[in-house]
């Protein structure tokens, strides 16, 4: 099922399915490891509209949901 | 001699990794924009002398921002014998791309896996050997913190330097892109690195689940902020105060008798000039000491990653981070600090943004002049109220001066990505030869531009302008159609820029102007000012142009003489707006 990174649950697990972001954040994404194919799970939503955090690999990375927004999941197991 | 460039992405350990190297302290963190003062340090290496050189930590070499450009910029022109490249043994797969890049410029290259003891913390097993062979660089695993690893990557250092090699610059174009260098990364790290299926249950995810707690995170972080605080003036002020102490008594003891032969006019330049400038200067210096080693400790612990998911909801609005947040509190206390303090901050447009709002937090020195005020102009019950309001006025004009610059210096706010890293327990070495540095760097600056802002007011005070007049007076009659009106008497401009020297001596300078000793200044200020007249002045106290020792920290972060004049003429220009508007209106309405 696809659906955004912003909108997973906390806890869920989603392969990157499409990047809709400039290429300059794409390339500042990719260098956090938010690439396509690649798997992430959502660990926290700040309140108030406030950032997520992301766990990549070994890696846990604090976003902002407008930059969530553009990022395509497929929900994984 | 040969050199070497030193170049990781930012949270590798590799300042550490360089000071353990050299000997030398740098300091943790990366900050844009520095193009000169990149840390160097000799070694000997294999019998020949090594120039080490720190580039800013990158995430890749082929992006555009301001570090990424530093660092493209000094290994294109710079002639390199070699680059070490340090890479955080926890997170080879993001980080390998960044090898594959380096090693694709064709300079020697040496790959370092630093935080070996923290990958295995966490479960990770790493084979260095088969990344080297698929690599075709030597790869080695070291923990520069603990000195895992520390002999192996000496004899390789030793072995590279005496290695006859031409120096070259790096080949850029070569460089294959972000995308291409993840892909030809991926297969490298199969069998030579790998996560556990399940990363252990750590201590770092449970104090997370407190400390970024949806409701339980704010206060938290609220009492974590106050802990500092008063950590910093605690153990702070009393020195502050006991130095103050010191150097007056040097000045009676030594100073006083030393210059006796002098004629008085010298004799007062020296004293109340020179010297004041150069004591004020080094009052700050166990403040900033204190602040910078707790900042030390709340940055390299991690904190700040959690304290910016915190407050990040709120700075989003005014164009600015969370780190943005950390800073303005901090500017309660003293404000230089937390100029300094931005540089946690990545994006230029961000920091002075901060560096523009944080003059607005009332600093303590600032408070005091508050806090005098309203206990002499208003009742007991009155002066909280008073006091309230200034604060809440100063968070106000704070954003709102975020929200009208914001489009003009603010960075691009969706690509706000920040690592949250481990927790780690910084070692106590480490923060104190960080504070011991940036205080030696504000010292050196803060000493020319203060020693010559005190020594001009001193001549303003001093020289005389006829009719018995100083050319302080002349100043306030000159100033007297700006002044007037906001409610502010001409014989008070002398006091405002006093307080523009240092915001400490206000009250004194005021006590010089009406000419009683300072413990007779509140029946003073009764007498000559209304309470309209004297809250005006208040206002504008607090507002215009923070002190010279501010200033001089914003000239330096920023480097740009240009923003430091335009914080200083939008502060001072604001103040008199709000002034007029509070003065005008007050007159109006009794």
């Amino acid at each position: 099922m696809g659906t955004t990174l912003d909108r997973l649950p906390i806890g869920g697990l989603g392969v990157i399915r499409q990047l809709t972001m400039n290429e300059e954040l794409k390339q500042r994404a990719a260098a956090f490891g938010l690439r396509l194919g690649g798997k992430v799970k959502l660990l926290r939503r700040a309140p108030f509209g406030g950032p997520l955090v992301v766990a990549i690999g070994g890696t846990e990375l604090l976003l902002r949901r407008a930059l969530a927004r553009g990022i395509a999941v497929e929900l994984a197991a | 001699m040969k050199h070497f460039a030193l170049i990781g992405l930012p949270n590798t350990g590799k300042s550490t990794l360089f000071n353990r190297l050299t000997g030398l302290s740098q300091r943790v963190g990366n900050w844009p924009g520095l193009t000169v003062g990149l840390a160097r340090a000799k070694l000997l290496l294999g019998g020949k002398m090594v120039e080490l050189v720190d580039l800013p930590g990158v995430h890749d070499l082929s992006g555009y921002s301001d570090d990424e450009a530093v660092v493209r910029e000094v290994l294109q022109t710079g002639d390199f014998d070699a680059a070490l490249l340090v890479l955080n043994a926890s997170q080879l797969d993001r980080q390998l791309p960044l090898a594959v890049q380096l090693i694709a410029t064709s300079l020697p290259c040496r790959v370092i896996i630093n935080m070996a003891d923290e990958a295995k913390l966490l479960g990770i097993e790493i084979r260095p050997e088969v990344l080297t062979e698929r690599l075709g660089v030597p790869v080695l695993l070291v923990s520069a913190k603990r000195g895992q690893g520390w002999p192996a990557l000496l004899d390789e250092l030793n072995r590279l330097a005496a290695e006859p090699t031409a120096p070259r610059h790096a080949d850029l174009d070569r460089v294959p892109d972000n995308g291409a260098a993840i892909a030809a990364a991926e297969g490298t790290l199969s069998d030579g690195w790998q996560l556990p299926t399940l990363l252990p249950a750590r201590w770092s995810a449970r104090l997370d689940n407190w400390l970024m707690h949806p409701w339980l995170g704010v206060p938290l972080f609220f009492v974590v902020m106050a802990a500092l605080f008063n950590a910093t003036y605690l153990i702070g002020t009393p020195l502050q105060d006991g130095l103050g102490e010191l150097l007056d008594a040097f000045k009676v003891q030594a100073l006083v008798p030393l210059f006796a032969v002098l004629p008085a006019i010298v004799q007062s330049l020296l004293l109340d000039g020179v010297w004041q400038g150069v004591s004020t200067v080094l009052t700050f210096a166990p403040i900033l000491f204190v602040f910078f080693t707790l900042l030390a400790l709340v940055e390299d612990s991690g904190y700040l990653a959690r304290a910016a998911y915190i407050t990040d909801a709120l700075m989003a609005k005014l164009g600015l981070d969370g780190r943005g947040f950390v800073m303005q509190l901090m500017g309660f206390g003293c404000n230089v600090p937390a100029v300094f303090g931005t540089r946690v901050m990545r994006e230029r447009g961000q920091r002075l943004l901060s560096m523009l709002i944080i003059p607005f937090s009332l600093c303590s020195a600032r408070l005091q002049v508050v806090v005098f005020f309203a206990s002499v102009l208003f009742t007991p019950a009155q002066a909280p109220w008073v006091l309230t309001g200034l604060y809440l006025l100063s968070f106000a004009v704070a954003i709102g001066t975020a929200w009208l610059f914001k489009r003009r210096l603010g960075g691009c706010s969706e690509g706000f990505l920040l690592e949250i890293p481990p927790y780690r327990l910084p070692g106590l070495k480490h923060m104190l030869t960080r504070a011991t540095a940036e205080v030696r760097a504000f010292l050196q600056l803060a000493f020319n531009f203060i020693l010559i802002g005190c020594v001009l007011v001193w001549l303003l005070t001093h020289i005389p302008a006829g009719d018995g007049r100083t050319l302080a007076d002349a100043f306030g009659q000159v100033m007297a159609p700006v002044l007037d009106p906001i409610g502010i008497p001409p014989q008070l401009a002398v006091a405002l820029l006093f307080g523009f020297v240092a915001k400490e001596v206000l009250l004194g300078s005021l006590a010089v102007i009406y000419g009683v000793p300072e413990a007779g200044l509140g029946a003073a200020l009764t007498t000559h000012l209304d309470w309209v007249s004297a809250m005006s002045f208040l206002i504008f106290a607090l507002t215009y142009t923070p002190c010279l020792a501010t200033v001089a920290a914003i000239r330096q972060e920023s480097r740009s003489l240009r923003f430091t004049v335009l914080s200083v003429v939008w502060s001072t220009g604001l103040a008199w707006m709000l002034t007029l508007l509070f003065y005008q209106s007050a007159r109006a309405l009794t």
